[in-house]
């Protein structure tokens, strides 16, 4: 299902199937399901930070809107692409403050570039998955079907 | 004509419940000469004693001690303490399969323009004396992007570096990433290349640690090929399932054309 921004509400990482790291400031996020890896730097890392520490990225939006409108068309289109991806879905849990969000304090202090790039050159990683280890415990790979789910 | 040198660098730490196995796996075979490395990083138990005891049996045997620095660091000591212009990996609870260097450097020697063979792993629990999985036991064989399912050319690694030691998992995954963004050809053939044991002791087992790596190794790559300005994908051979034997990466005369295109002779 395709998630449009304006249905967005809260929202997390979406654990197991994603894993996450801040490298220096730039967000790397792979999907284990699907194998696209995504870099996030400049706003879209402070966006991505934001969104999963609690921040409302419709309010992040709106903030944005009052500063200029593409910043507020971008962060919509990013945050949907994410959630669409796999890496973020919504959770039920309450808000924090616009008032500590990076991206407004850095678009207020003039940035403008979100900088989003995705890898697929991982996307057939399907049938022989040495990274998503769902037996952790038992330190042996899942071999997935055609379909990329664990068989 | 001189036999061709392959060495082999086997990196040790705390090895001793299966390092005689692995040594044992190395049998003398004909068409090349095998020099074998043996790293140890700092091993507190009976290791050393064992690869000794060996050692004076088996002249092919060569030991470099050294303090606990991980398994990059003493595969790095290896690779530059090799005399083959062949370099391939065994780690020191493995079993390498009957035939594969010899078979693998046979591809290599047929096809000048390919950097490495690379095959399957199988990973098992318990091997017959066949080289078979226990029957019971739990096995599956599958291409992983790991060192001792590969014969690399030396020049590989004089041409790219080295092991990144800054990695504490995944410079395996690291190292196949750096040849893959330069294109270098690979030949992945359907045959069994490794027997990866799993055991209590895996230091592939740690699934959070694997994973952050991974990412970091992602992190790095992103960053080699936004500064060489490369867009195309990665040609990686460990995403595909593969039936039959598959050449990865494109021919030389591909990269020239690119260069010529490109305007930069």
């Amino acid at each position: 299902m395709v998630v449009a921004a304006a249905d967005i509400g809260i929202l997390e990482v979406s654990t197991p199937d994603c894993v996450a790291n801040d490298f220096d400031g730039e967000i790397v996020a792979l999907n284990l399901s699907s194998g696209v890896y995504w870099s996030l730097r400049d706003l879209a890392a402070a966006l991505w930070r934001d969104v999963t520490s609690g921040h409302n990225p419709v309010a992040i939006a709106d903030r944005l809107a009052q500063i200029n409108s593409n910043l507020a068309h971008e962060s919509h289109l990013i945050i949907a692409n994410l959630v669409n991806a796999g890496l973020l879905r919504p959770c039920g849990t309450s808000p924090v403050a616009l008032e500590g969000s990076e991206t407004v304090a850095r678009a207020e202090a003039g940035e403008i570039a979100f900088s989003v790039e995705s890898y697929e050159d991982m996307k057939d990683l399907i049938l022989a998955d040495p990274v998503h280890d769902t037996e952790e415990h038992l330190g042996w790979p899942v071999i997935r079907n055609d379909n990329g789910v664990g068989a | 004509m001189t036999a061709p040198i392959v060495s082999i660098i086997i990196p040790v730490f705390n090895g001793e419940r299966h390092l005689g196995e692995a040594l044992a796996s190395l049998e003398e075979e004909p068409g090349f000469q095998l020099d074998i490395v043996i790293v140890d990083d700092g091993s507190t138990d009976r290791s050393l004693d064992i690869v000794s005891e060996i050692s004076r049996r088996d002249q092919r045997l060569r030991i470099i001690r050294g303090p606990h620095r991980g398994v990059a660091a003493a595969r790095n000591v290896g690779v530059q303490a090799a005399e083959g212009e062949f370099v391939t990996f065994l780690d020191c609870d493995d079993v390498c399969p009957r035939g594969r260097i010899a078979r693998q450097l046979g591809k290599l020697l047929a096809n000048p323009e390919v950097a490495y063979v690379v095959g399957q792993t199988l990973l098992f629990e318990q091997l017959d004396d066949a080289q078979c999985p226990w029957p019971g036991s739990r096995s599956v064989s599958m291409l992983l992007p790991t060192l001792h399912c590969a014969l690399f050319r030396r020049g590989v690694f004089s041409q790219f570096g080295l092991f990144d030691e800054e990695l504490a998992f995944s410079e395996d995954l690291d190292f196949f990433f750096r040849l893959a963004e330069h294109d270098k050809q690979a030949l992945v053939e359907a045959e069994i290349a490794s027997l990866y044991r799993r055991h209590d002791g895996n230091m592939t087992r740690n699934g959070r640690a694997i994973r952050t790596s991974t990412l970091q190794v992602l992190n790095k790559s992103i960053a080699r090929r936004r500064a060489m300005g490369r867009r195309k994908p990665l040609d990686l051979f460990f995403v595909q399932h593969q039936e039959a034997e598959t050449l990865f990466g494109r021919p030389p005369s591909d990269d020239a054309r690119d260069r010529s295109e490109a305007g930069t002779q």
